[in-house]
């Protein structure tokens, strides 16, 4: 049991339930958020290890949201990974390009996400070059 | 300069605007090829991005429940499968959706164009949505213009514009509030659609993009909503498809009001159904002219009266029923009102004014009971389709045309060998009467027991009973007195033979090739002279 805290940020009912579910069932604290906004919102008080991020959502999209996120110095630390439906190889690259830490396409392993999300927590977010500069 | 100088300059000049024009026309058609294929690319990957979505969650629910992280006792469980389920349906609307969105394109979705109530397509669709609306807090009115309530349209399609419209409608009216269905006249040739909403509304740079695939107000609305993002781009193609435009009217909070615009009588030329001759179960079997360019409607009344033995043409235009009517004369007509090219009724018109059709029993099919249907010209029957196999026989049967048999008529052939049993019967098949094959006389005198054939094809060369004995026997059978028997032979016959066969049969054909026409013909000639069929 890992305790760590994880933020889901979808627009889709089942599928952010899906999220939702399978990481508690590993250990994690977890959050829902269905949009931006209430991505937002719920950062403003509580700050989590990791982020799974969906793409397109109404009003601001996950990649916007993303680079907003990383603008921020409190959220330095905070691991985020896209988990999009957009499946295109440009998509893998247009989500590293806006901050994301890490692309996992829809439809997603159920046995290996809990397992990259563990991973990426054990190694921490390694800053970028510029930051380390 | 001299004139030729002149004329060189000018005619390099028109070279090079020509050759000018014709690059800006390949830059045109360069850049027209760059959008298509930027719009088709953009619609694969929207595509791929929502059948993505509701795999997600089929594929990892399924997984959640198969690796057992929920035990099947817990409501999670139903959840889970609840959600799997849903998802499953949605993904397969999709697929639906898609596939009618690629047969418009392709102008391979059928359209069929009949003469139908808006108030009853109306009224269908609502019964669909209105435990829905309900739901919602939401009602629906409708108000229908009686002047365009009777139009000629494919009402399947209709119905799925107006379903669109209102799940949309539902969808985007977060309050409770009353959505109104609309149906006017637009011109003397039009009518109009509408389905308004006291919804969210739409922004006006949003509108343009309203009707294409995958382009909602804002993406995520698709997800949100549960449409799949093709509803209102399906409605413009099939509206379009049939002659008619869509819109949409809108103001962000206020709400939208989403119309149609179609023919009152739709010109989609749909394929004709080939034209049909069958002939009647014998050769005095009544001949009716149907008349019907529905090929489902077409399959009914021939099934109907091929059964019933009837002799059958076809026609699927007004054009080619008068066209039938003047070549020969039908004992009866059905004649559906609706015809491509025209009124059925041009039809009946045209037909009572000839002498020989003046009293022709006529039947007319038709989606609209109307007993007046006939706009003063004698018609004997209006059947209301769907039609009912029994009511059409019936009203033959009381303009009398009838097959009157009592018992079945059949041709009884006897012949020895097995090769002229075989001929006859496939010139018998070919003009659809019913044979009864005997290789012997005795055999043969047994079936004219059970029943009394029609006419008797005979050979007389036979082992055992010959021709002749069979015929002696068979005049002495009751009821065989006076049935026609064509004797068909390749005995060189004496005088004492032919004296014999003048008493006792019709006919005499000699058998060798090319000799099946012949006794086809004076098979029915026979028939008819002897009204052989009612007895």
């Amino acid at each position: 049991m890992t305790g760590a805290q994880v933020l889901v940020v979808d627009d889709h009912p089942a599928n952010a339930k899906l999220a939702h579910f399978l990481l508690e069932v590993h250990g994690y604290e977890v959050r829902v958020a269905y949009n931006a906004d209430e991505a937002l919102e719920v950062l403003s008080e509580w700050v989590p290890q990791v982020i799974l991020m969906d793409v397109q959502m109404p009003g601001m999209d996950g990649l916007t949201l993303t680079r907003l996120l990383r603008e921020r110095d409190d959220m330095d630390s905070v691991i985020i990974i896209a988990l999009t439906a957009y499946a295109m190889a440009s998509d893998r690259a247009r989500a590293l390009d806006a901050g994301c830490d890490d692309y996992v396409a829809k439809p997603f392993d159920t046995r290996a996400l809990p397992r990259l999300v563990a991973e990426h927590i054990a190694r921490g977010r390694s800053r970028e070059p510029t930051d380390a500069a | 300069m001299s004139v030729l100088g002149e004329s060189y300059i000018e005619a390099k000049q028109a070279a090079f605007e020509r050759q000018r024009s014709r690059g800006d026309r390949l830059e045109l058609d360069k850049q027209r090829f760059e959008d298509a294929s930027r719009l088709k690319s953009q619609f694969l990957a929207n595509m791929s991005h929502e059948l993505r979505t509701p795999l997600n969650a089929i594929n990892g629910f399924a997984e959640i429940l198969h690796d057992g992280l929920v035990s099947p006792d817990s409501p999670r469980y139903a959840e889970f499968t609840q959600a799997i389920l849903a998802s499953g349906q949605h993904l397969l609307k999709l697929i639906n959706d898609v596939l009618d969105l690629s047969k418009v394109d392709a102008g391979q979705l059928d359209f069929h164009p009949r003469p139908v109530r808006v108030t009853e397509l109306v009224d269908e669709v609502l019964g669909v949505l209105s435990l829905w609306a309900s739901e919602r807090g939401l009602s629906i009115a409708t108000s229908v213009d009686p002047d365009v309530d009777e139009v000629v349209l494919d009402g399947s399609r209709f119905k799925q514009v107006l379903y669109n419209y209102l799940a949309n409608a539902l969808k985007f009216t977060p309050g409770e509030g009353e959505i109104l269905v609309r149906v006017v006249a637009e011109g003397a040739s039009y009518f109009r659609l509408e389905v308004e909403d006291p919804g969210v509304g739409i922004a006006s740079e949003d509108i343009p993009h309203l009707f294409s695939e995958f382009h909602q107000l804002d993406a995520g609305s698709t997800k949100r909503h549960g449409g799949t993002g093709l509803g209102l781009a399906l409605t413009r193609r099939l509206v379009e498809a049939q002659g008619g435009t869509v819109g949409v009217h809108s103001e962000p909070g206020v709400g939208s009001v989403f119309y149609a615009v179609l023919p009152r009588i739709s010109r989609i030329r749909r394929s004709l159904p080939a034209r049909r001759v069958v002939p009647g179960a014998s050769p005095s079997a009544p001949a009716i002219l149907v008349v019907e360019d529905d090929p489902r409607d077409l399959d009914f009344i021939v099934a109907i009266l091929v059964g019933e033995g009837y002799e059958i043409e076809t026609a699927s235009t007004a054009a080619q029923a008068l066209e039938l009517a003047r070549r020969r004369r039908f004992d009866a007509v059905t004649l559906d009102i609706l015809l491509p090219d025209g009124s059925g009724l041009d039809v009946l018109r045209e037909l009572r004014g000839q002498p020989h059709y003046e009293a022709v029993p006529v039947i007319v099919t038709s989606v609209v009971a109307d007993d007046n249907l006939g706009a003063g010209f004698a018609v004997q029957d209006v059947l209301r389709k769907p039609l009912e196999r029994e009511r059409l026989v019936e009203a033959l049967s009381r303009a009398g045309v009838t097959n009157q048999r009592t018992t079945p008529n059949y041709v009884l052939v006897v012949d020895d060998d097995p090769n002229a049993l075989l001929a006859m019967r496939v010139h018998l098949d070919q003009v659809g009467l019913q044979g009864n094959y005997h290789a012997g006389a005795e055999s043969g005198l047994v079936a004219v027991r059970d029943a009394i054939p029609t006419v008797v094809v005979l050979d007389l060369m036979m082992p055992g009973v010959d021709g002749f004995e069979f015929l002696r026997r068979f005049r002495a059978v009751p009821g065989c007195e006076s049935v026609p028997v064509l004797v068909w032979t390749a005995m060189d016959l004496s005088a004492e033979d032919l004296e014999t066969l003048q008493s006792n049969a019709q006919a005499v054909v000699r058998k060798g090739r090319g000799t099946g026409g012949e006794i086809i013909s004076q098979l029915k000639a026979l028939w008819s002279e002897t009204g052989g069929l009612h007895r």
